[in-house]
């Protein structure tokens, strides 16, 4: 054994003793700046579409969920009393006075958004609570993603095209439920989701 | 939700560092796979340098501030390790005063602060021995870009092109700072015989 690799040797198991793991505090730290600049990022950030980012199958587990949700206020709907009920016709409405009532803003201008998703019963492998940021322009039609500039596809109403939109709430509705499902059998939970998606796309 | 439940690093277990840190610019989530794919390695060499009360907040601060860098990282690079350790090794040098105080301590008592939570051995905890006395009064004149270099090789696990990324300097500069710490390393521990202390230390 030489002189020099008796040294490093000597080097390496100085201290050896330490085990290799990260401590429970440094991973909760971690965590915690990891949280918190998802805080700041999606608190002043507006929505566009929380769910264009998130892969097939939790974008599944989200419909799921989100089409129980709907349809419980579907059924909430009917009932004689109460407060009003937020249904998939509600929010088409909603979302066509917000942007008519909204400011300028040119079409090529890029805009970044952020937005935090909570789950309330998620699947396993799937994240109770997702953070996603995308650039894109004002008009939609171009997404920049994981490196890659990515466009809108066809039947996907722009944000520039929502001022010719059917100002009328049940056409606008109808129109919006023909764009993702113009399958006639579709169920009216699935159509709700659908239009659910496509507002969120506008 | 706890942090240790958070399964959705998992898909990401087979993509290189660099992929991962390209996934984390829009899905900051991802990120969380590089932390659990290395923040072992980098904690237990912060620890050892500093000792385990000052490492946790090192390492918390390494990864947190390489997510804030992320935009920044060369995708060409698939191994974040030089990145991630060039980060701890600029954060301990905040250290410095605190890191020498322990080994003059370990030198001057044969106690070591940095090891005692970790063993069970009465006989290590009250004395290092002859052997890391030795080599902790030696890492203690060394300068500290070359005890950076020297550690980053013995216990960072880093080639020489690896160290040049972590410091940002030429791989040149990374020989020959190594080897002027091993000269130095080798002057002060004098004339014992390295495979006795090398010995020793197994013991």
């Amino acid at each position: 054994m030489n002189t020099d690799m008796n040294e490093m040797d000597l080097l390496t198991r100085f201290r050896a003793e330490v085990p290799l793991r990260v401590s429970p505090h440094t991973e909760e730290l971690f965590h915690a700046g990891l949280d918190d600049h998802s805080t700041e990022r999606s608190g002043v950030l507006p929505t566009r579409n929380p769910f264009a980012r998130i892969r097939m199958p939790w974008r599944l587990a989200i419909a799921t969920g989100l089409a129980a949700g709907l349809a419980a206020g579907l059924v909430a709907a009917v009932q004689p009393s109460g407060p009003p009920v937020l249904t998939a016709k509600l929010l088409a409405d909603r979302a066509s006075a917000a942007a008519l009532a909204g400011p300028t803003v040119p079409a090529g201008q890029w805009i970044y958004q952020q937005t935090l998703t909570y789950t309330a019963h998620a699947p396993k492998g799937f994240p109770a609570r997702l953070t996603q940021g995308t650039w894109s322009t004002a008009d939609g039609s171009i997404t920049y993603m994981e490196g890659g500039v990515w466009g809108w596809g066809p039947g996907h109403p722009l944000y520039s095209k929502l001022g010719s939109l059917p100002s009328d709430p049940v056409a606008l509705d109808r129109y919006l439920a023909k764009l993702s499902y113009p399958n006639a059998n579709a169920t009216q939970t699935n159509k709700d989701v659908a239009d659910f998606f496509t507002i969120g796309s506008c | 939700m706890t942090p240790h439940s958070r399964a959705h690093a998992e898909p990401d277990a087979d993509a290189d560092d660099a992929t991962v840190i390209q996934l984390s610019r829009h899905e900051p989530e991802h990120f969380t796979v590089l932390f659990r794919r290395h923040a072992p390695h980098i904690q237990r060499y912060v620890v050892r340098r500093l000792g385990p009360d000052a490492a946790d907040d090192i390492v918390a601060e390494t990864f947190l501030l390489a997510f804030r860098q992320r935009n920044t990282y060369d995708p060409a690079r698939a191994d974040a390790r030089p990145w991630l350790y060039g980060i701890a090794t600029n954060l301990i040098g905040r250290h410095r005063r605190a890191e020498v105080r322990l080994y003059r301590a370990l030198a001057r008592t044969g106690a070591d602060a940095v090891t005692e939570p970790f063993t069970d051995r009465v006989d290590d905890r009250v004395s290092a021995g002859h052997a890391g006395r030795q080599l902790a009064a030696a890492l203690a004149r060394l300068s500290a870009e070359l005890r950076d270099t020297l550690l980053l090789v013995a216990w960072g696990d880093l080639s020489y092109e690896e160290i040049a990324v972590a410091l940002g300097v030429p791989v040149g500069t990374v020989r020959s700072r190594l080897s002027r710490a091993r000269s130095k390393l080798r002057r002060t521990l004098g004339d014992a015989d390295p495979s006795a202390l090398a010995e020793e230390s197994r013991k």
